[in-house]
């Protein structure tokens, strides 16, 4: 098994109006041992502008992991999620939707458009902070493969 | 046939009806048109009778000259009934009347189509009008009700979007104040004495609580007739048994005894069903009395129904409560035992969705016996 090398940050994306639930969710990733920055956008006008690399995200960092939150002001994150897989520059990015509510036919559609996984909040700490852990399995996962060349 | 050949073969259906019928044109309401019934009716020839006002043509005419006008003006079919003349026991003309469009669509003037009435004719003609009158009225009720019937629904619907909403939206800040509230133990793990741990404990305990009573709300919002369901025949005893196994770890520990007698096939969805069996056998084991728990299960066929009972020798229930438990939150015994209150909310919702009936006999300190109905005829929805 290849060792991740301690040094590399991962660039995450997260798309999260609940600021309680960026605190929770920087909580598990540092619990996770994950080294990270942590970019937020707060509604889905942000997150389209940033799939569709326009204004301020013109040509800006490409993440190696994107996080959304389903229910979100001015457009969801299914509208980014979509958007984002027909950007030539973004469209590889993982990609993994949180929700509070689990509809299952709304699920089944979001994985259509390609998500790693699909995760409906734990309503305690510990399963919230078990996420850190799936999101570093996602990680990594992506970094193996081509992990020599990156950074 | 293309269209001049059909107006002229209605033309000379006009022509050879046995209605007397008539055309006028003009502010006027002179006689453009008359078929060989109104010559007939009116004694006169079509010669005579073209070019005269309709007023002069028929006897009655002042009679229907207002109306004539208004029709005119207004381009709306009415009809007139004559007025019974009392000097005379002969006829009375009564007239239909509807404006003529020519191929353009402009109006060309009024057809007018002459009935002849007797006294007795009258009466029938009265009849026929109430007739038309009362199955307008039962159409129009008949819509009211289809109407209240969709108000009914949407009622509904919004009722269970309100419920779904506020359920879940009400979880996201429970969510907050449990991780939260565990997070402050955490970080501060040493710092903090061991009260604080046991207040956040009672935290989690009001949220948790909390979170079931929310979870219940919903299903029993849930719990309500959707489109498209489906209804199979369930053996009632297959059902039994497997609700004795989900609960096999509580009669193990309360050492209870659930047996049943043979039960029917019954139409609906096994889910519900075992539902229904699970908290009515579930209530059993909780409020169970000194006595170890005997737990019965029966049917009895009645005339068109199946009449289910669960039996216990529990602790019983109060008269005056015998209606209130069936309410939703509603419980009569505090935090002792621990519980929602919505078991027999969604147990009363399973049977009437089903078409049956629910309620409780008991007595304080023998037992109670919960009894159902549900519908032999399967094909009931």
């Amino acid at each position: 098994m290849t060792t991740t090398r301690p040094q590399q940050i991962f660039h995450i994306l997260l798309l999260e109006d609940n600021p309680a639930d960026v605190y929770l969710l920087r909580q598990a990733l540092e619990n996770a041992g994950v080294d990270f920055d942590l970019t937020v956008l707060k509604n889905g006008a942000d997150g389209l502008a940033f799939a569709r690399r326009q204004g301020e995200y013109e040509g800006g960092l490409i993440p190696d992991l994107a996080v959304f939150d389903l229910n979100l002001p001015k457009g969801g994150g299914e509208a980014v999620l979509a958007a984002m897989r027909q950007n030539k520059d973004l469209g590889h990015v993982p990609v993994v939707m949180m929700s509070s509510s689990a509809a299952p036919r709304e699920q089944a559609k979001i994985k259509e458009l390609g998500v790693e996984q699909f995760i409906t909040k734990p309503l305690d700490l510990d399963g919230f902070l078990q996420i850190g852990y799936i999101l570093k399995e996602v990680l990594l996962k992506q970094a193996t493969p081509h992990a020599t060349g990156s950074l | 046939m293309n269209e001049p050949e059909m107006l002229d073969h209605c033309g000379r259906v006009a022509e050879f009806s046995p209605m007397p019928m008539a055309a006028v044109t003009g502010p006027g309401h002179l006689l453009g048109y008359v078929n060989l019934a109104f010559c007939l009716l009116t004694g006169k020839t079509r010669k005579e009778l073209i070019g005269i006002p309709f007023s002069e043509a028929v006897p009655t005419g002042d009679e229907c000259l207002s109306l004539l006008c208004r029709v005119y003006r207004t381009g709306t079919a009415e009809a007139h009934i004559g007025q019974e003349d009392p000097s005379s026991d002969r006829f009375y003309w009564s007239y239909v009347m509807w404006p003529l469009l020519s191929l353009d669509g402009s109006r060309a003037g009024i057809m007018i189509q002459v009935t002849e009435t007797t006294p007795f004719h009258r009466q029938a003609t009265g009849m026929n009008q109430a007739l038309v009158l009362s199955s307008m009225r039962q159409h129009e009720l008949t819509a009211e009700a289809m109407r209240l019937n969709e108000e009914l629904q949407r009622a509904n619907d919004d009722l269970k979007q309100f419920a779904f909403a506020a359920s879940h939206d009400l979880q996201e800040p429970l969510r907050m104040i449990n991780s939260f509230s565990q997070l402050l133990i955490k970080g501060y793990r040493g710092q903090l004495d061991g009260e604080a741990e046991v207040c956040v404990g009672f935290i989690n305990e009001g949220t948790t609580h909390m979170r079931n009573l929310l979870a219940d709300l919903l299903s029993y919002t849930e719990t309500s007739a959707q489109n498209g369901e489906i209804r199979e025949p369930i053996d009632l005893n297959k059902s039994f048994e497997k609700v004795t196994r989900n609960l096999k770890s509580a009669m193990d520990a309360s050492g209870a005894v659930v047996t049943s007698g043979d039960l029917p096939t019954v139409h609906g969805q096994e889910s519900r069903l075992m539902q229904l069996f699970q908290n009515l056998i579930g209530n059993a084991i909780k409020y169970r009395g000194a006595l170890p728990l005997i737990v019965q299960v029966s049917a009895e066929q009645r005339e068109n129904e199946w009449l289910i009972s669960v039996k216990d020798n529990g602790i019983g229930i109060e008269p005056e409560h015998h209606q209130m438990i069936f309410g939703v939150f509603k419980r009569l015994h505090g935090k002792t035992i621990p519980g929602t209150g919505i078991g027999l909310a969604i147990s009363q919702r399973v049977v009437e969705l089903y078409g049956g009936r629910i309620w409780v006999e008991s007595q304080v300190g023998l037992g109670s016996t919960f009894y159902f109905t549900l519908p032999i005829n399967k094909e009931k929805i």
